[in-house]
């Protein structure tokens, strides 16, 4: 009784002719269609763009310029576990990816210091417990906490207690098991992965290019860039660009003018120094971050060594206390001269503007605290693959593309913003301005809604979702002043109950657990680690 | 001697009682009456069964008449399972049918190119086609379309086919990993009685009168109107009844407007249909699992089928007929006629859901009118919203609030969504050419509809691509069928489909698998009207 009709399936000369017909279009639309590309800068931005288009655009010029004088950033050496789809995507083994890069396994990040002096936390790559009855988990937690029984929420969190027992194994795959609620991220040489993709790049097409680039020229009527010169005179067209020139933005900045939003008032760190040391002690599958008087010191285990770094804002402190007070916090002897940096924490105001695309800190930094960087790099770059356009950039297309980086900058600067926020320290003249500071629009209400009803402003997209809130929250004593009511019903004995066996089943799972060390050692070497390959990538921070 | 008595009792006073600033709600009164009002009153008798916070109903007097039936979205499940209620049960209480996709007749000019064959696109809220070669369906079909294939979407979705045989199952019928989905239809006078009967077992009470008088006091700031809180409504002249917290579910904003002024945001702009004449009619010998929308002379017609008789509504613009003309348009025989109502319902949403102790929902929120059934959902998630977001008994002391504003905040954000959606009805109806020659449809061609949607359509038609916006209520597969469904198509495909082997033989005959798969299993499904026979109590 259908009113729709059926089609009868074309006859086979029917889609000959229909063949024609499009591959006619396709060639009005080809006339159109990007053909070459030119990314401008051969840091972790550069390859990992170089590495992604040559992956996808198969039909397309691609070349990289880079000089060696000039050199990178290259210090991004913690990541975040969305980094494993990305090379699983370009189809590269993540065993492999981490013997060529030194890798280790994060499951999260230590904070030690932040709340007040004496406080550690982790944020785990991972929830905390699951809903019961419709209810989120951290409802009966501070139900059981107001009632007296005061622990730390990371005990209902498997990456937690097995981050803090230096456990690691892949998680399971099956959804109903403890043992996969958790992602797993890597700490690596963020030198030798862009190497390692430089080589994965240039077998497959991509032009590598020496050379510094002195001039940019532009359409004239439209303004769109057509050229790079070189040093040498060189002049190197292409359709369109990526400018993956770090900080400076040669092509977005320098070349477009197209404006900066300084976000130091809130994030008013804006110096580093980074040093790496000898490892002394198996490697920790977690990052740490202590908070110093002006800032805070990092800390990422590599196999073969230690990265450190300390982060600092120069009106609160000058180059050589901070070298100081590095030196002085280090596991073992140096390995290499410090390496002093500069930023200016914000982003471009628009990452694509006319022809040309910002990808990694020429987009904008925001502060390494939650290893994001990276995860930006990806983000426009994958953003950039879904939006791709051909020579004219539409305008709907790219204000779709720079309305959601915006979106997702603005998330993750309000999410790094609270851990300054959320302190009782007032020791020192930094922590007295960061703990009294003017928020950014929104944040003050998503605190002020935590305290008041327990609940996480909630959104679909972006980086860190409600876990990560929580963790910060109860991390650095933000608790909120009441349960969701509709625990009122329940005794306090029946949650008690519930809680701990969420908790033993948690420290049973994490006992259970190899070392990280033999896990890594297992899964590194060329002999067992096929044995035990790793699970399916996905885009979460959370488990599966 | 007294003074140290005292003195020495002191310390036995429960804790709580020194802060009061942290106590639950003693009262919740729900004012109005009929579905919206007895479903938000159950929601909350069941979340806060056995808690101190007690429900009241004050049932209005005099109210407007109810809609006779409401069309749901598949949400419905889950909102029912929170209550606790079977489905089965329901169908069987409420007389209800199933809905398995929105029918949307289609005038010849703005399909026939399309489809070339069908005027009509069955509207599932589950995927449509699969996955193949791991490129997205969609770009298989608009590579298709633009080499000149013609497209008959309905074949692609086992819901939308079933629809279209009239035909029902449960998903288990979907197998083969086949996306399924279905909401349902209820008689809105008998759902009505259904929750206030299990509003009532959960202890719910209720007092019936017409309100005479409200009494509100300022907190605040005397111009602040979020300060503005009700102290009391007053029923026929005598009965004063206090609450900690106030819900609105009158059909004319008694609370939220009439007494707190909180005023409108008027959407007639974009959505013109201001009134509607409903009425019931016999059902037809095989009801289909659909609500059914079609294109009228001012407006549009919108009917779906209860177990006994079919609801008909038409929604018109009174700028373009008057009541009497819309009413003879129609040209009902007089057993049609008896059972006609009048309802006027402006679209619009009032300015601030939530002000002082007053939260309004349903009619008294505004309505965005019947296209996506979004009005009772919109309920459902209000309800649900308010309870997550539950205030203490110091609402009434602060004028601070935060989980008034974050109520309000993601409020606005759906609301906004759901406007995109119904607007997306008549834009993509009338974007190249009325799809009947009337002024209430060519006025359309040239109708303004919201930004937000605009950025949607165009990203869509150059990219294929859709817009991030938090808060959506239909999901982004939703939004893809019914642009493709209503005739909008991308201008481009995924690229990866010109760089692999696939070449276009590949994707028909993936297609046609699909369908042909699809149109096995559709065909096994019992008649809608049997199963209904057979599992709901259908005579
Ligand atoms: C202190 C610090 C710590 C960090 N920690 C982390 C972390 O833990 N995790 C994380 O994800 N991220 C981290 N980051 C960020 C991360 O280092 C960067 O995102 C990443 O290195 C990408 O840098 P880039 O490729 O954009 O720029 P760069 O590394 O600066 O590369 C710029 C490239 O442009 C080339 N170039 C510049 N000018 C010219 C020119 N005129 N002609 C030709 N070539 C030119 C250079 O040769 C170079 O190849 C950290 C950053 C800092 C500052």
């Amino acid at each position: 009784m259908s009113q729709t009709g059926q089609i009868d399936t074309p006859a086979r000369s029917v889609i000959s002719m229909q063949e024609e017909k499009e591959k006619q279009k396709k060639q009005d639309m080809q006339d159109d269609s990007i053909k070459s590309i030119i990314i401008v800068g051969g840091g972790t931005a550069g390859w990992m763009t170089a590495a992604a288009l040559s992956n996808l655009l198969t039909h397309t010029n691609i070349t990289l310029i880079e000089s060696d004088r000039i050199g990178t950033v290259g210090v991004g050496e913690a990541t975040l576990p969305h980094l494993r789809y990305f090379i699983k995507r370009l189809g590269i083994d993540e065993q492999e990816f981490m013997r060529a890069t030194n890798a280790t396994y994060k499951t999260g990040i230590e904070f030690v210091n932040w709340g007040k002096v004496g406080d550690a936390y982790i944020h785990p790559f991972g929830d905390f417990g699951e809903p019961i009855k419709g209810i989120d988990f951290h409802h009966y937690y501070v139900k059981l906490r107001q009632n007296g029984h005061i622990n730390p929420i990371g005990d209902y969190s498997l990456p937690v207690v097995a981050s803090k027992a230096q456990k690691f194994d892949y998680p399971d795959t099956d959804e109903r098991s403890i043992l996969s609620t958790f992602s797993y991220a890597f700490h690596m040489d963020a030198g030798l992965f862009a190497k390692y993709l430089r080589e994965y790049s240039t077998q497959r097409g991509v032009t590598r290019q020496e050379g510094i680039v002195t001039q940019v020229k532009q359409h004239q009527d439209s303004g769109f860039i057509q050229s790079v010169t070189l040093e040498d005179g060189t002049q190197l067209s292409a359709d369109f660009f990526v400018d993956c020139s770090g900080f400076k933005g040669l092509l977005i900045e320098d070349c477009l003018n197209t404006g900066y939003d300084d976000w130091r008032h809130w994030l008013p760190c804006d110096r580093a120094i980074a040093i790496p040391c000898q490892a002394n002690t198996p490697p920790l599958p977690y990052t740490r971050a202590t908070a110093r008087e002006a800032g805070w010191q990092w800390r990422i285990p590599l196999q073969n060594r230690v990265g450190n770094g300390h982060i600092y804002s120069s009106p609160y402190m000058d180059d050589n206390t901070a070298l100081d007070i590095l030196l002085k916090n280090l596991d073992g002897e140096p390995t290499a001269e410090p390496n002093f940096l500069r930023f200016t924490t914000g982003k471009r105001k628009k990452v694509w503007n006319k022809n040309c695309v910002a990808i990694g800190l020429s987009a904008g930094f925001l502060e390494p605290l939650e290893s994001t960087s990276i995860h930006l790099i990806q983000l426009g770059i994958m953003k950039l693959l879904d939006f791709f356009p051909n020579k004219h950039c539409e305008a709907v297309r790219v204000d779709e593309y720079n309305r959601m980086m915006q979106l997702e900058f603005e998330r993750l600067r309000d999410f790094l913003v609270l851990h300054y926020h959320a302190t009782q320290r007032d020791d020192s003249d930094f922590w007295k301005y960061v703990r009294t500071m003017q928020l950014p629009q929104g944040l003050a209400h998503k605190i002020d809604l935590f305290k008041e009803r327990g609940r996480v402003v909630q959104y679909t997209e972006g980086l860190f979702l409600k876990a990560s809130w929580l963790a910060v929250y109860f991390g650095q004593g933000i608790i909120p002043k009441h349960y969701d009511w509709q625990l009122d019903a329940l005794p306090i004995e029946q949650i008690k109950r519930r809680l701990d066996e969420v908790k033993s089943q948690v420290s049973l799972a994490s006992a259970q657990m190899p070392m990280h060390a033999e896990s890594l050692a297992k899964h590194c070497d060329l002999e067992t680690g096929w044995q035990t390959p790793p699970p399916p990538a996905n885009l979460s921070l959370y488990g599966c | 001697m007294d003074v140290d008595v005292h003195m020495q009792q002191k310390p036995i006073e429960p804790l709580s009682h020194t802060q009061p600033s942290n106590t639950p709600l003693n009262t919740i009164v729900v004012v109005g009456c009929g579905l919206y009002a007895w479903t938000v009153a159950a929601c909350l008798a069941r979340r806060l069964y056995k808690t101190p916070t007690k429900v009241m109903v004050v049932e209005e007097l005099n109210a407007p008449v109810d809609n006779l039936g409401e069309s749901t979205l598949p949400a419905i499940d889950y909102f029912h399972r929170v209550l606790g209620l079977t489905e089965r049960q329901l169908m069987a209480v409420t007389k209800g049918t199933y809905k398995l996709a929105t029918e949307y007749v289609l005038p010849d000019s703005t399909l026939a190119a399309e489809t070339s064959q069908s005027n009509v696109f069955y509207h599932a809220m589950s995927p449509y086609g699969s996955v193949i070669d791991n490129i997205a369906f969609q770009h298989h079909l608009t590579k298709a379309k633009r080499a000149g294939v013609p497209i008959d979407l309905n074949r692609f979705s086992l819901p939308a086919a079933a629809a279209g045989k009239g035909k029902f199952g449960l998903p288990q019928a979907g197998a083969q990993n086949l996306p399924f989905s279905y909401a349902i239809h209820v008689d809105a006078k008998r759902y009505a009685a259904g929750m206030k009967d299990f509003a009532k077992k959960l202890g719910a009470t209720s007092v019936v009168g017409e309100i005479s008088a409200v009494k509100t006091v300022n907190i605040g700031s005397e111009n602040d109107k979020q300060c503005t809180h009700i102290q009391s409504i007053c029923l026929d002249n005598t009965q004063h009844i206090s609450a900690d917290l106030f819900i609105d579910c009158t059909a004319h904003s008694r609370l939220i407007d009439q007494a707190l002024q909180v005023g409108f945001v008027d959407y007639s702009d974009y959505l013109p249909c201001d009134n509607s004449i409903q009425y019931v009619t016999d059902n037809k010998p095989k009801p289909k699992a659909t609500t059914q929308i079609n294109p009228n002379q001012a407006g549009f017609n919108l009917n779906f089928p209860l177990q006994a008789q079919t609801v008909n509504e038409y929604h018109y613009s009174s700028a373009h007929q008057t009541q009497e003309e819309a009413l003879a348009s129609l040209d009902l025989d007089s057993a049609a006629l008896e059972t006609v109502i009048f309802r006027q319902q402006k679209s619009q949403r009032v300015a601030s859901f939530w002000v002082g102790n007053c939260v309004a929902m349903g009619d008294a929120a505004g309505s965005l009118g019947r296209i996506a059934a979004s009005n009772f959902h919109l309920v459902q998630s209000a309800v649900l919203r308010l309870i997550d977001l539950l205030p203490d008994r110091s609402l009434n002391e602060h004028v601070e609030c935060p989980s008034r504003d974050e109520y309000n905040n993601l409020c606005e954000e759906e609301y906004a969504r759901v406007l995109d959606y119904h607007c997306a009805y008549f834009a993509l109806l009338a974007r190249e050419k009325a799809p009947i020659d009337s002024p209430f449809w060519r006025a359309q061609t040239q109708a303004k509809c919201p930004e937000s949607l605009m950025h949607k359509m165009k990203l869509f038609e150059q990219t294929g691509r859709f817009p991030f916006y938090e808060r959506e209520t239909f999901s982004e597969k939703t939004w893809l069928s019914l642009f493709l469904g209503l005739g909008l198509w991308p201008k481009e495909y995924d690229r990866l489909l010109d760089v692999g082997q696939q070449n276009l033989q590949d994707s028909l005959d993936a297609f046609e698998q699909l369908a042909g798969l699809i149109d096995q299993i559709s065909d096994k499904m019992p008649a809608h009207y049997h199963f209904l026979q057979q599992f709901c109590g259908a005579k």
